[in-house]
């Protein structure tokens, strides 16, 4: 009997230790244009996320004790690569930020760093997966001689509960990653950046 | 696991690339290329330590009725598992994806079917 509570607590302890993989990718089809969105800046930009990033892991508390792993970078990407070409003429993903060819091939005149925080909680002491998610979205736009025009930033939120996230335990990391992304279009689009001469194969 | 879409994988990979295309404004009814292909293996092992999938997929390019491109491509890929089952099966799930961009990704890196599209 001991010797099957000791099994008993090292399962449990090994159990604990263990973070849940969720895929916090938004709803895509939510963040595309509609007639209410106003129009696209005349202007192409590129995005940048190193490949460490992209395959950076946070683990983050969700209820119960328990934890929970997401990729924000990974997650995000296609999301943030969907909001900018809603806010700009075209978008192009560079593999460096000083992808001289990418920049000229394709007439960009700013470069965008996403910056991304996700953080989450539960009131739920009874399941792991996150009730509260958080996404800090940040975007450093320079032009191409790097100096920084601006730096939006916004804190997307998404909540779920039981009812709802009991088929999708990621619920609450997609409604705040859509919620960042949704939030930055509107904040990019009613900044809009002066227009900056794209650079030509010929400079 | 099972496919999400029409419980097939072949029909996955196909989404997948519908997806991207359709991101990146590419994709047409009414072009004259078409891009076709057949899954021939595909692999997933939630195993205790390191999961590892692979996929084995025959592509085809179509332009104006004519093949410009037949070729098989395949990768492998591996990620850190566990041994909790309720861990390991959604990494797995969350892995597999992974998988399909690089799949993706080596397809269209290949010069021969990038010459294929031109």
């Amino acid at each position: 009997m001991k010797l099957f509570k000791l099994a008993a607590c090292l399962l449990a302890a090994a159990l604990a230790g263990c973070a849940h993989p969720l895929t916090i990718t938004p709803n895509l089809a939510k963040l595309e244009r509609d007639g209410m969105t106003p129009p696209r800046i005349k202007a192409k930009v590129g995005y940048y996320i190193a490949d460490n990033l992209r395959s950076q892991e946070v683990t983050t508390p969700g209820g119960g004790g328990d934890k929970a792993t997401s990729a924000p970078y990974r997650d995000v990407e296609a999301g943030l690569y969907i909001m900018l070409g809603n806010v700009f003429d075209g978008v192009t993903r560079l593999n460096s930020p000083s992808d001289r060819d990418a920049i000229r091939s394709n007439g960009i005149s700013y470069i965008i760093t996403p910056e991304i925080l996700a953080s989450s909680s539960s009131s739920s002491v009874l399941t792991w997966p996150p009730t509260e998610f958080h996404i800090d979205l940040l975007c450093k736009i320079t032009d191409l001689d790097g100096k920084l025009l601006d730096s939006p930033k916004v804190v997307g939120h998404g909540q779920a509960e039981w009812a709802e996230f009991k088929g999708d335990f990621a619920l609450s990391g997609k409604r705040a990653a859509e919620d960042a992304l949704v939030q930055m279009q509107r904040k990019l689009l009613a900044e809009r950046l002066a227009p900056q001469a794209p650079q030509t194969a010929a400079q | 696991m099972v496919s999400p879409y029409a419980d097939s994988y072949a029909a996955y990979v196909a989404e997948a690339i519908k997806q991207e295309l359709t991101t990146a404004h590419k994709l047409s009814p009414t072009a004259d290329l078409e891009l076709s292909g057949m899954v021939i293996k595909n692999d997933v092992d939630a195993a205790i330590g390191t999961g590892r999938a692979n996929i084995e997929v025959r592509m085809i390019v179509k332009k104006a009725g004519k093949v410009n491109y037949d070729q098989v491509k395949q990768v492998s890929h591996q990620w850190d598992s566990s041994f909790a089952g309720m861990v390991a099966i959604p990494r797995a799930m969350q892995e597999y994806p992974l998988m399909i961009q690089k799949l993706l990704a080596s397809l269209y890196a290949a010069p021969a079917f990038l010459t294929a599209i031109k």
